[in-house]
C-alpha cells in the first residue's frame, strides 16, 4: 500500500501546533489512559499517533479514533505535555472531511440548529420546569445561532453537516492515496 | 483571578444543555444554594448549548470555537462572569475562552465570523464552575457554618470528572490529578468522604454513541469498584446520566446499585431545601435508603 507522508502535516494545519512532534512513543499516554486499561484491544492511543505520523492514511477510518472519550489523562501524563486527545479529535475532524460527518454528529448538529441545544425538548419536561416555576426554554439564541450559521456558509460555502466542513466527494479522494 | 470577579457576587447562570432538557431540579438546587450564599445568578436567554466538547468539536474544531465565542460574548454583554453548572459546559467555555485570549489569529479568525451576526468576542470575562465560586468565596468553613442539616452518616465517594480537571493549563479548576475540592465541599456537608483508587476514571459518556460496551464498562468498572458507599457524588450532568444510565443497562444485576448525587441536590439538602424540591423521585437509580442513613442530630 502507499502511505501518505504529509498527513501529519494536515493534523498541524488543523491544531495550528506543531507540538505533538515531539512525540517519541514512550505510550505513556496509552499507560494513563481508561479505555486502554479497561479495553485494551478496543483502544490504543499511542498506535493512532504512530499511524499518523507514518502517514497510514486508514487510520483515519478505524473506528477505534472514536473510543477517546477526550478525559486528557494522556496530556496530564504526557512528558512533553502534548496534548494528544486534541490530535485525534483533529483526525476526527479530517475523517469527516473526508469521508462525510458521521450520523450521530449530523443528528447532533441538526437539533442544534433546531432549538439552540443537543437535546431536545420533551412534554413532560415543560411540565416540570414549569411545576418548578422555571423560565420556559426561549428560542432567543437558537434564533441567535441562525444569523450566525448563514454567516458561516457564506464563508464556507461547500456545506455539508458541518458549514464549514466540505461535503465528502469523490474528488476529496485524490488527496487520499488508496491503499488495500 | 482577576479583581473583577474577586470582588463581584453577580454571575451569568449558563445552565447548558443537560440541565435545561432532562435535569431541570438541578438547576433550582443549585439556586437555591447560591442565593444563601448571597451570590445572584442572571439568566439570559441567549445562550445555546456550550457547544458539546467532545461531539461537535470533533465533528468541526473550527465551528466548536465560533460557537463557543458566541457564547462567550452573551455573558461579556451580559458583563458578569458566567457560572456553568455541568463540568463540559465548564471545559469548552473555559477552554474557547483561554484560546481565543491568548491566540489573536484565532480571536480575529473567529470574530470575522460572529460579526457578521452581529457579535463580537472581546475576551473580557472569566467562566467558572458554581462549585468552583463557592470553594473561591464562601469555602468549606463557610458551607460548614451554614449547614442546618449535616449529612452525618453518609459515607459519600466523589467524581471530579475530567472536564473539570483537565486539560488544566486551561480549566484551572483543581489539580488535574490529585484533586482535592468536591472532597472538601462534600466533607463541610457533614459526609464521610471516601477516597478511592479509580477516582480519576473517566465516566465512558462520549464514547457511548460509538461504542456502548466500551461507555458503559467504563462506568460500571467504577461502580463495581464503589461498593460499601452510600453514593457517589458529580458536579456535571453528563456524568449523573452516564452513571445511571449503565447501571440500568448493565446485564450483571448481582451488583448493588449506587446512588448517584449531583453536588447541588446535597448541599442544598444540607442547607435545609425542602426535600420535594430538590427532585430526588426523579432520579433512575433510588437514593432513599442512602438519604435515610442521615442521623437526625
Amino acid at each position: 500500500m502507499r502511505l501518505e507522508p504529509d498527513l501529519k502535516l494536515k493534523i498541524v494545519d488543523i491544531l495550528g501546533s506543531r507540538e505533538f512532534y515531539h512525540c517519541y512513543q514512550c505510550g505513556r499516554c496509552t499507560s494513563f489512559c481508561p479505555v486502554f486499561n479497561h479495553f485494551p484491544h478496543a483502544f490504543n492511543p499511542r498506535k493512532i499517533i504512530q499511524k499518523m505520523f507514518i502517514g497510514f492514511t486508514p487510520v483515519l477510518q478505524d473506528p477505534s479514533l472514536w473510543l477517546c472519550t477526550t478525559c486528557y489523562e494522556c496530556f496530564e501524563h504526557c512528558p512533553f505535555g502534548i496534548n494528544l486527545a486534541d490530535v485525534i479529535v483533529a483526525m476526527r475532524n479530517l475523517a469527516g472531511k473526508r469521508y462525510g460527518t458521521r450520523k450521530e454528529l449530523t443528528a447532533e448538529w441538526n437539533q442544534m440548529l433546531s432549538s439552540g441545544y443537543i437535546y431536545p425538548e420533551t412534554e413532560r419536561l415543560r411540565k416540570i420546569r414549569s411545576e418548578l416555576s422555571l423560565h420556559p426554554l426561549a428560542p432567543d439564541g437558537a434564533e441567535d445561532l441562525k444569523h450566525l450559521v448563514s454567516a458561516l456558509q457564506e464563508s464556507f460555502p461547500k456545506a455539508s453537516a458541518s458549514p464549514m466542513a466540505s461535503a465528502p466527494s469523490g474528488a476529496e479522494n485524490t488527496e487520499c492515496h488508496p491503499h488495500g | 483571578m482577576d479583581e473583577k470577579s474577586a470582588v463581584s457576587t453577580s454571575y451569568t447562570l449558563f445552565t447548558g444543555c443537560l440541565i435545561n432538557l432532562r435535569y431541570p431540579h438541578f438547576e433550582v438546587t443549585a439556586r437555591e444554594s447560591a442565593n444563601r450564599f448571597g451570590i445572584q445568578l442572571q439568566n439570559s436567554a441567549h445562550f445555546t448549548c456550550c457547544p458539546d466538547p467532545v461531539g461537535m468539536k470533533s465533528m468541526d474544531s473550527t465551528l466548536w470555537l465560533t460557537l463557543a465565542a458566541r457564547n462567550l460574548s452573551v455573558g461579556e454583554e451580559k458583563g458578569f462572569p458566567i457560572a456553568t453548572l455541568c463540568n463540559g459546559c465548564f471545559e469548552t467555555l473555559n477552554t474557547a475562552n483561554r484560546i481565543l485570549k491568548s491566540d489573536s489569529t484565532k480571536k480575529a479568525q473567529v470574530n470575522t465570523l460572529l460579526i457578521k451576526s452581529g457579535r463580537e468576542f472581546k475576551g473580557a470575562l472569566e467562566v467558572k464552575h458554581l462549585v468552583q465560586i463557592l470553594y473561591e468565596k464562601v469555602a468549606p468553613d463557610g458551607i460548614r457554618k451554614a449547614v442546618q442539616k449535616p449529612l452525618t452518616g453518609m459515607v459519600l465517594a466523589t467524581h471530579p470528572g475530567c472536564h473539570a480537571l483537565r486539560p488544566s493549563p486551561f480549566v484551572r479548576f483543581d489539580h488535574p490529578i490529585e484533586p482535592k475540592v468536591l472532597d472538601e465541599m462534600v466533607g463541610a456537608l457533614g459526609a464521610k468522604v471516601q477516597d478511592y483508587n479509580r477516582k480519576m476514571m473517566c465516566c465512558g459518556l462520549p464514547i457511548y454513541n460509538y461504542d456502548k460496551q466500551v461507555s458503559t464498562g467504563l462506568a460500571m468498572a467504577k461502580v463495581r469498584y464503589l461498593q460499601g458507599v452510600d453514593g457517589l457524588v458529580v458536579t456535571c450532568p453528563s456524568c449523573f446520566l452516564q452513571f445511571e444510565s449503565a447501571q440500568l443497562l448493565a446485564k450483571d444485576k448481582t451488583i448493588p446499585p449506587l446512588p448517584i448525587f449531583y453536588y447541588f441536590e446535597l448541599l442544598a439538602l444540607a442547607l435545609g431545601v425542602d426535600p420535594h424540591r430538590i427532585g430526588f423521585a426523579h432520579h433512575r437509580i433510588p437514593v432513599d435508603e442512602a438519604i435515610q442513613k442521615i442521623q437526625q442530630t
